[in-house]
């Protein structure tokens, strides 16, 4: 189960900046877009395409809102992103413990 | 190939930790330091206009500078409120909401109360107004101060003890000691919170 996890995130968080909005989420839970434009240092075009793969891999849900008619785009993390999450992080601290010094 | 992982993980690692640690701070971070700083330098002038309006015996004046010294203060905290809110996450946006609606409205509620009393009621004198008002405003520092920050918490604990002091044993100087305590303490608080962030 973990290591199949930890497979996927790892394909889905090769990206620095993927795991940068993971990071941040895990602690906010739900924030955004331009929070995460301002943090991250990304262009509206860049995040847009990062937001979309992490929806698409179920790792977080996206969703409209108006405020004082305009539009405002929230994401938040999921009860799995959060899950797998977790678990790629124990996977990164046993690649750590796992290989031995030399 | 192993060193190269290692490294990758290593690297994964230093980029979370930086992000939750920045993420738990902007959490924690609500623009407090600034409203106590306004409020701090509320509690200075609304005490130097008081005693320059008492000198010119102008003494029915020193009430109308507090209130008209609160509309700025008031603008102020809702503007710096504002432009935090437009970068706050909503987790934390609806937290700080939250503790407004549970602790300031029932406060302020009492607050109106006392100064009521204080006015009405003869037996009340009249200069036990400020360590009323002080006593529930520390209250709101208390509250606040056990659920987000430890700096507003010592400032609710100095306020109380030192409005209780004040008032069971120079009651006569109240004004302007507690006037220092509170706008110098404020101001430190905000100092503090903002160097925190």
């Amino acid at each position: 189960m973990n290591e199949h996890v930890s497979t996927q995130l790892d394909r889905v968080l090769t990206q620095k900046a993927r795991l940068g909005i993971m990071s941040i989420l895990m602690v906010m839970q739900e924030t955004d877009f331009n929070y995460l434009k301002d943090k991250l240092k990304l262009t509206d075009g860049n995040l847009s395409t990062h937001l979309s793969l992490l929806e698409k891999e179920k790792f977080i849900r996206l969703r409209k809102i108006f405020v004082q008619k305009k539009p405002k785009t929230l994401c938040q993390i999921t009860e799995r992103g959060r899950r797998d999450f977790l678990a790629y992080m124990d996977t990164l601290e046993k690649i750590i413990k796992d290989i031995p010094h030399k | 190939m192993i060193d190269q992982k290692k490294q990758r993980a290593l690297e994964n690692i230093a980029l979370i930790k930086d992000m939750v640690t920045e993420s738990r701070k902007e959490l924690h971070y609500s623009g407090g330091g600034w409203i106590a700083i306004i409020w701090g330098l509320y509690s200075l002038l609304g005490y130097a206009g008081q005693r320059l309006f008492a000198l010119a015996k102008l003494y029915d004046w020193e009430g109308l500078w507090w209130m008209a010294l609160s509309a700025p203060a008031f603008f102020l905290t809702v503007l710096v409120i504002r432009k935090k809110a437009k970068t706050q996450s909503a987790k934390l946006r609806s937290t700080l909401i939250r503790a407004f609606l549970l602790f300031w409205i029932p406060l302020l509620m009492l607050i109106t109360v006392l100064i009521v009393f204080c006015l009405v009621l003869a037996d009340l004198p009249d200069h036990y107004l400020v360590p009323f008002i002080l006593l529930v405003v520390s209250t709101g520092y208390l509250m606040l101060g056990f659920l987000f920050q430890r700096s507003i918490l010592i400032m609710g604990l100095i306020g109380f003890a030192g409005t209780v002091i004040v008032t069971l044993l120079l009651i006569e100087q109240a004004s302007l000691l507690l006037s220092l305590l509170f706008g110098i303490g404020l101001i430190v608080t905000g100092l503090v919170l903002n160097r925190k962030r």
